[in-house]
């Protein structure tokens, strides 16, 4: 890919001040996006990619004493050193954000019209008549059915995809160039979330937006997402065109992942895979392989020494020392096979 | 038939604004199905369909408005308050939100602990050892014992609240969402937690969950919940590969495949679930249903047997 | 690579709690006021217990010779018009605010979480002893208190009667919409489904979680109960003469302003100081236990 990527983000790195010490909530993330494209952030609670969205729209509290460090460039200029007003002119104009819970962040005194026609207003300077109109536009392109009289509406009048509909249409009314949806569908029912998974992808195909949608549900990535990029403790692992992370994972935690989730065409009978252990805590992250406790493969270099994110393929990067072993059984396979030789290694 | 629900009704009452009109929340309506010994059932059905009210009602947590609970043959709606806690022994619950369910304030150990101590079993000394055991039992350690439940991730928390399910041995548990908050990693090892579980200890789970994947995975029948009703019920394999209902059809063809190679056709719902105060006329489904006749408006379906085990809420199923 | 999964959970979850109880300690250290606020309340309870150390006098002693001397070396904080000594006056006047203090803050502690468990509980009770509730909270306290203390009589255990009726209202309520959110938590349904009877359900499991709101409450009530008790000794409805009381110093130095400052001021001090510790040191409790305050800080 040759064209300049619409976000270039570099070395990323967050830390805030806990009161059991400072944690390093992203360790060092860079990854770019593209206009038209969906990257999906994948990972467990804790792996860090919320708190990599919020450092992109440096969403953290004055007083929170958040440090970042690294460069986010987007449209060629570095947002981690504009002054806040200028980020401020970014947010909800040029990136918006949408948010898992869309109750909570809509305000419950105000009338959704009201709401989104302030960022219009904001934004774009347009007059009240004219950002009316323009939010009523932007109601029927989420498909609000008559939305001429659901501008009145206060948001506890609307049921949870609704409101949702109405986050997204307040996240695109400025016609952003970025979009990141941090679990945007989690709160909402699988016949409601495929309603708004198609809407996001139409209206980003309109628009041509670059997107970033975070969430934990690997069908959701499989389904929407071009690229995607997995998560373990702060880092990126893996990172693949989505076809390749499915067919050829080559992260043991990817492939631990994939198979841990039971589908509607597997095989029931079979007990599910298990990743063993949980996640170490931010405040305890094991020296070498952040992985390698939890890891079948894991040897002497894993937990002695941390492995970079380095190129396994077209398009394809990961983090992991035995990537060419294992890429050699390939996939889901290597999985089976392994258990079998940890097996013995074991007994 | 181990358990049984038989028309079972639940209604719960809205007070009214000013004028104070009576309302009711039609939460379960007409509900009757059987759990024999050793199964799991799934229910599934997205939210406010009344599955948890179900599972509640089943173990009388809930008192029907109407309809009967069996358990053993036996009518437990009728029992007395200390019948019922006797019985109790027997029916437990697992739920979803496993940070709320437990009191943050007594050490896990003394959790487990107190369902013993309530039904009084075993010498008290003997309690502490089996208290241990059950711990071992659903993958934790001795030194569990007295720490506070802040202490544990949510994957942890949920072993604690299946041992002290554990802990009165019981036959039958309500499972209500046991791992939809939980991470993907810590959701498989709970599920085959359970399923180790009842090999050994010749359990009967209630399974509720809004996953199909994860219920598909885990019960040997499933039935389907739209607004209050049963609307479909099937062993798993035929219920997935046969969707009689229209709204299971549907149901299915929503749920995204981690495999991006799938091309999905999806029947796409239009609208959004009614309110279960005003129910629609005829078939609750008929609004929103793709296939809809004149006459799914005026007359509600019976759940009727079409195939051996295999029970459809649809006019247009025949 | 020995270190298996297992022990690696065991470690963390150990040193976790271990950190959070320090945590705590320093969460509270580290707000100064509350510290404060300990330090004050902490001097108070130790005037109040060393009196007899502290003093050379006798509280009721009179010493005609030495009627109204301004503060000195003999009597650090002058006499009053009977010739007694008013720095023990004050000093042995502190017991009797704390003993007020402490019997009102019991009394309403275990009454008002009585009745604010129960009637979150029992949802009929509720409506009888809350409607109960508002009418007590109707009236003023201070009204209130000279009601009962009217129809009582002066005397320092009616004074703790009534501030007793006063206030148990104040903590029910507390505790009753504590229990009510607690009552909520799927735990409580838990303990219904294990066959936990009622009993069992309040005491074993909303009584201790219902704990933080009734300790941060009663700091306050404490406060309160020192500022009527001396309400109510000023207005001749409290303690009763020569029993020092703080109130009643006060009231004997009165009419005496122009002449002994000494006499109004030096009990006017110690009121304030102990109230503004009690309070300090309610709002940093507030902050170390209340959850919601607790989020906005962070």
């Amino acid at each position: 890919m040759n064209r300049t990527p619409l976000l270039d983000v570099k070395h990323l790195r967050t830390r805030f001040p806990t009161e059991r010490g400072e944690v390093t909530a992203v360790d060092g993330v860079s990854f770019q996006v593209y206009a038209g494209e969906t990257v999906g952030l994948v990972g467990e609670s804790g792996c860090g990619k919320s708190v990599t969205s919020l450092s992109i729209l440096r969403l953290f509290g004055k007083h929170s004493g958040t440090r970042l460090e690294g460069e986010i460039n987007f449209e060629g200029k570095n947002l981690l050193t504009m002054s806040l007003e200028e980020i401020q002119k970014i947010r909800g104009n040029r990136i918006s954000m949408i948010f898992q819970d869309p109750m909570s962040s809509l305000n419950p005194v105000l009338t959704i019209g009201d709401q989104i026609a302030e960022s219009i207003i904001r934004h774009q300077g347009a007059s009240k008549k004219a950002a009316l109109e323009k939010t009523v536009e932007m109601l029927r392109l989420v498909g609000i059915p008559s939305p001429e009289q659901r501008v009145f509406d206060y948001p506890h009048q609307l049921s949870g995809g609704m409101r949702q509909r109405v986050m997204i249409a307040m996240g695109l009314s400025c016609q952003p160039k970025l979009l990141i949806a941090d679990e945007p569908t989690t709160a909402l029912d699988v016949t409601i979330q495929a309603q708004i998974l198609d809407l996001m992808l139409e209206v980003k195909e309109r628009l041509n937006m670059g997107m970033i949608l975070i969430t934990h549900d690997l069908g959701v990535v499989a389904e929407v997402c071009s690229r995607v990029l997995v998560m373990y403790l702060g880092q990126i692992v893996e990172e693949a065109p989505v076809e390749t992370l499915f067919e050829h994972p080559k992260h043991p935690y990817t492939v631990g992942l994939l198979r841990s989730i039971p589908t509607l065409e597997g095989n029931r009978s079979e007990k599910l895979h298990v990743i063993e252990g949980m996640v170490p805590s931010l405040h305890q992250i094991p020296q070498g392989c952040r992985f390698a406790q939890r890891c079948p493969y894991a040897d002497r270099l894993c937990f002695d020494q941390a492995p970079d994110l380095t190129e396994a393929g077209r398009d394809h990067k990961v983090r992991c020392w035995h990537q060419d072993k294992l890429s050699l059984e390939g996939g889901m396979e290597l999985a089976f096979e392994t258990r079998e030789r940890r097996e013995t290694l074991s007994g | 038939m181990l358990l049984k629900l038989e028309n079972a009704v639940k209604r719960f009452p809205v007070k009214g604004g000013c004028f104070r009109t009576k309302s009711e929340v039609k939460a379960v309506s007409n509900l009757s199905l059987s759990i024999a010994e050793g199964e799991t059932y799934g229910l599934v059905g997205e939210s406010g369909c009344g599955k948890s009210t179900t599972g509640r009602m089943a173990l009388r947590l809930i008192e029907p408005t109407s309809g009967k609970v069996y358990y053993k043959g036996e009518d437990i709606t009728a029992y007395s308050d200390e019948q019922l806690r006797l019985v109790r022994k027997e029916m437990q619950i697992v739920f979803q939100d496993p940070y709320s369910s437990l009191n943050p304030r007594l050490q896990i150990g003394k959790a487990i602990q107190e369902a013993m101590n309530i039904f009084r079993i075993g010498e008290a000394a003997e309690r502490k050892q089996q208290v241990y055991e059950l711990l071992h039992k659903v993958g934790l350690q001795r030194e569990h014992y007295d720490r506070y439940p802040h202490e544990f991730s949510g994957g942890q928390r949920q072993r604690i609240v299946l041992a002290r399910a554990l802990a009165v041995s019981p036959r039958f548990i309500v499972c209500d969402e046991p791992v939809s908050a939980l991470d993907v990693s810590i959701q498989s090892q709970i599920i085959n937690l359970l399923e180790q579980l009842q090999d050994e200890l010749q359990l009967t789970y209630l399974f509720i969950a809004h996953d199909l994947s994860v219920v598909r995975h885990i019960s040997d029948r499933v039935g389907v919940m739209y607004l209050g009703h049963l609307v479909e019920e099937a062993p798993t394999d035929e219920l997935f590969t046969h969707p009689r209902h229209p709204y299971t059809r549907a149901l299915l063809s929503a749920v995204p495949h981690p495999n991006p190679k799938r091309k999905r056709e999806r029947i796409v719902l239009t609208g959004d679930v009614p309110s279960p105060i005003q129910l629609p006329s005829g078939c609750v489904f008929h609004p929103r249903c793709p296939a809809a006749v004149p006459a799914c408006k005026e007359a509600v379906p019976a759940l009727k047997e079409r195939l051996a085990g295999h029970r459809v809420a649809c006019h247009l199923a025949d | 690579m020995e270190t298996s999964s297992v022990t690696i959970t065991g470690t963390t979850t150990a040193s976790h709690a271990r950190g959070r109880r320090s945590i705590l300690i320093r969460r509270f250290l580290a707000n100064r006021l509350a510290v404060t606020g300990s330090i004050l309340v902490a001097c108070i309870a130790l005037v109040c217990l060393l009196a007899p150390l502290l003093t050379s006098y006798d509280p009721l002693e009179m010493m005609v010779q030495d009627r109204l001397k301004p503060p000195g070396s003999s009597h650090w904080f002058g006499t009053d018009d009977f010739g007694r000594d008013v720095f023990s006056r004050v000093v042995y006047g502190s017991r009797i605010s704390m003993l007020v203090g402490f019997s009102v803050v019991a009394i309403t502690s275990a009454i008002g979480l009585l009745f604010g468990l129960y009637s979150a509980y029992y949802r009929r009770l509720d409506n009888l002893l809350m409607r109960i509730n508002d009418g007590l909270m109707a009236f003023p306290a201070i009204l209130l208190a000279i009601a009962i203390m009217a129809a009582l009589g002066p005397k320092m255990s009616n004074v703790i009667v009534a501030l007793s009726v006063v206030y148990t209202p104040t903590v029910a309520r507390a505790v009753r919409s504590a229990a009510i959110t607690v009552r909520e938590q799927t735990y409580i349904e838990a303990i219904r489904a294990l066959g936990g009877k009622a009993q069992r359900i309040i005491w074993r499991h909303m009584a201790p979680n219902c704990l933080s709101p009734l300790i941060i409450q009663a700091t306050f009530i404490f406060a309160y109960a020192v500022i009527i008790e001396a309400s109510l000794s000023f207005l001749g409805a409290g303690t009763p003469p020569p029993e020092p009381s703080w109130g009643n110093i006060l009231n004997d130095g009165r009419t005496l302003l122009k002449q002994a400052w000494w006499m109004t001021v030096f009990p006017g001090i110690a009121i304030m100081i102990t109230v503004l510790g009690l309070n300090l040191l309610g709002d940093g409790l507030r902050d170390l236990l209340d959850p919601h305050t607790n989020k906005a800080k962070r």
